[in-house]
C-alpha cells in the first residue's frame, strides 16, 4: 500500500516559539565543545526516542536501529542548529517518524511477517493476536491501525506532546490531530471489545464511542 | 470570560485525548474540569475513557540497551572545537565588540602603523570575525572549511 501522504524535511523549519526550547542550552554547550552535553541530551531524549520507534514498529531491533539513525542525524544537525526556527524535541520527534516510515516500508517490501520479533520477544505477529498477555495483544491492535492514528496516538498519548508540538511533529493542524485521535481510538476499542469488557466489568453495556 | 463547556464537546474531548487532564488541550482544560465537576454525565464518560488509556497504558517497551548510549557517544563530534567555535567562545568571554573590540583595534592600529605607515583603519564595530582573523594572523588552515568535524 503506498503511502500518499507526502514526506516532509526534517531538517525544515517547524512552528514553535523561539526562545522557548528546553534544549538550546544544551545545544549551545555541544555546538562550544562540551562532550558532556552529549551524553546529558541521551538521557534526556533517548528512552522517549526508543520508545516511539518501539511502539510504533513493534520490533526491538528496528526500534533500536531508528534511534540510532535519529541521533546521528542530530549530532549532525546540531553544529548547524538555528535557534527558533524549532524545538529541537519536535525535531527529533519527527526524524524519528520518518524514520519509523522508512522502517514500516522496508519491511512490507522484504520482510516476510514471521521473521519479526515483537517487542516482548513472543515470535511472530500471528502469535501476537492468539496471546493472553494483554499488552501483545493491545501493541497487534495498535500495528492494525492506519500509520497516521498510530502516529498521533503514539505522539499524544505515549510521547504526551502537546497538541501543538504533535501537530507540527505530523504537520497538520490541531484540529486533524484530533480528529486522528479520535478515529484511533474508536478503532482501538473496537478491536480490542473484549479487552475493554474486562477492564469496565461485564455489568456497562454501554459504548459511547469513549 | 469562558463561556461553560458543552457535554458534546466534553465528549469530543476525552474522545481524541483519553480520560487524563493533562493530555487536553490546554485551551479547554480548566472549563472540562468545571463540566466534571457538575456533571454526572460527564463522570461517568470519563470512566469509560479512562479503560481506553488503560488498555493503551498496557502496551510494554524495553528500556534503550546501554550499548547504544555508548555507541551514540562515542559517535558524537569530538570536544574539538572548530576554529572558529572556540574563537566565538574566547571573544565572548572577553566580552565582545563592546569590550575586547576597542581594545584590539587599537592594538592592531598600532601595530599596523609602527610597521607599515599610517593608514586609515575600519572601526573595531566595523570588523568582522574574518578581518580580525586576517589582522591578528589566526587565518584558518586553507585545509579547513566550515563544516569541518573530527571523525571519530
Amino acid at each position: 500500500m503506498s503511502n500518499e501522504r507526502t514526506r516532509p524535511d526534517p531538517t525544515g523549519p517547524a512552528p514553535a516559539r523561539a526562545g522557548d526550547d528546553p534544549d538550546q542550552t544544551l545545544l549551545d554547550l555541544i555546538r562550544d565543545g562540551d562532550e558532556q552535553a552529549y551524553g546529558v541530551l541521551l538521557d534526556r531524549h533517548l528512552e522517549r526516542i526508543h520508545a516511539l520507534a518501539q511502539r510504533m514498529l513493534g520490533n526491538a531491533a528496528d526500534a533500536e536501529e531508528v534511534a540510532q539513525d535519529a541521533f546521528l542525524r542530530a549530532w549532525q544537525q546540531i553544529p548547524n542548529w538555528q535557534p527558533g526556527t524549532a524545538k529541537f524535541s519536535t525535531w527529533l520527534h519527527r526524524v524519528a517518524m520518518n524514520l519509523c516510515h522508512d522502517a514500516l516500508r522496508r519491511r512490507r517490501d522484504s520482510r516476510p511477517v514471521e521473521d519479526i520479533q515483537p517487542v516482548s520477544g513472543e515470535p511472530g505477529p500471528e502469535q501476537l493476536a492468539r496471546r493472553q498477555d494483554r499488552s501483545g495483544r493491545v501493541q497487534a491492535a495498535l500495528a492494525t491501525l492506519p500509520e497516521r492514528q498510530r502516529e498521533a496516538l503514539v505522539l499524544s498519548h505515549y510521547q504526551e506532546l502537546s497538541q501543538r508540538e504533535a501537530a507540527a511533529v505530523l504537520e497538520i493542524s490541531e484540529e486533524a490531530l484530533e480528529s486522528l485521535l479520535a478515529r484511533g481510538r474508536r478503532a482501538l476499542r473496537a478491536a480490542l471489545a473484549e479487552e475493554l469488557e474486562d477492564l469496565q466489568g461485564k455489568g456497562d453495556g454501554h459504548r459511547h464511542g469513549i | 470570560m469562558d463561556t461553560d463547556m458543552e457535554f458534546e464537546r466534553f465528549q469530543e474531548l476525552i474522545a481524541a485525548y483519553g480520560a487524563e487532564p493533562r493530555r487536553w488541550p490546554e485551551a479547554e482544560r480548566e472549563q472540562a474540569l468545571a463540566l466534571l465537576g457538575r456533571s454526572p454525565q460527564a463522570r461517568e464518560a470519563l470512566a469509560r475513557a479512562h479503560a481506553t488509556d488503560a488498555l493503551l497504558d498496557s502496551v510494554a517497551v524495553r528500556p534503550a540497551p546501554l550499548r547504544l548510549r555508548r555507541q551514540l557517544l562515542a559517535q558524537a563530534p569530538a570536544a574539538r572545537p572548530h576554529w572558529r567555535q572556540a574563537f566565538t567562545s574566547f571573544w565572548r568571554d572577553l566580552g565582545g565588540w563592546q569590550l575586547a573590540g576597542p581594545a584590539l583595534a587599537a592594538g592592531l592600529a598600532l601595530g599596523v602603523g609602527i610597521g607599515v605607515g599610517l593608514s586609515p583603519l575600519p572601526a573595531a564595530n566595523g570588523f568582522d570575525e574574518d578581518t580580525v582573523f586576517q589582522l591578528a594572523g589566526l587565518a584558518p588552515h586553507p585545509d579547513l572549511d566550515e563544516n569541518w568535524i573530527d571523525e571519530p
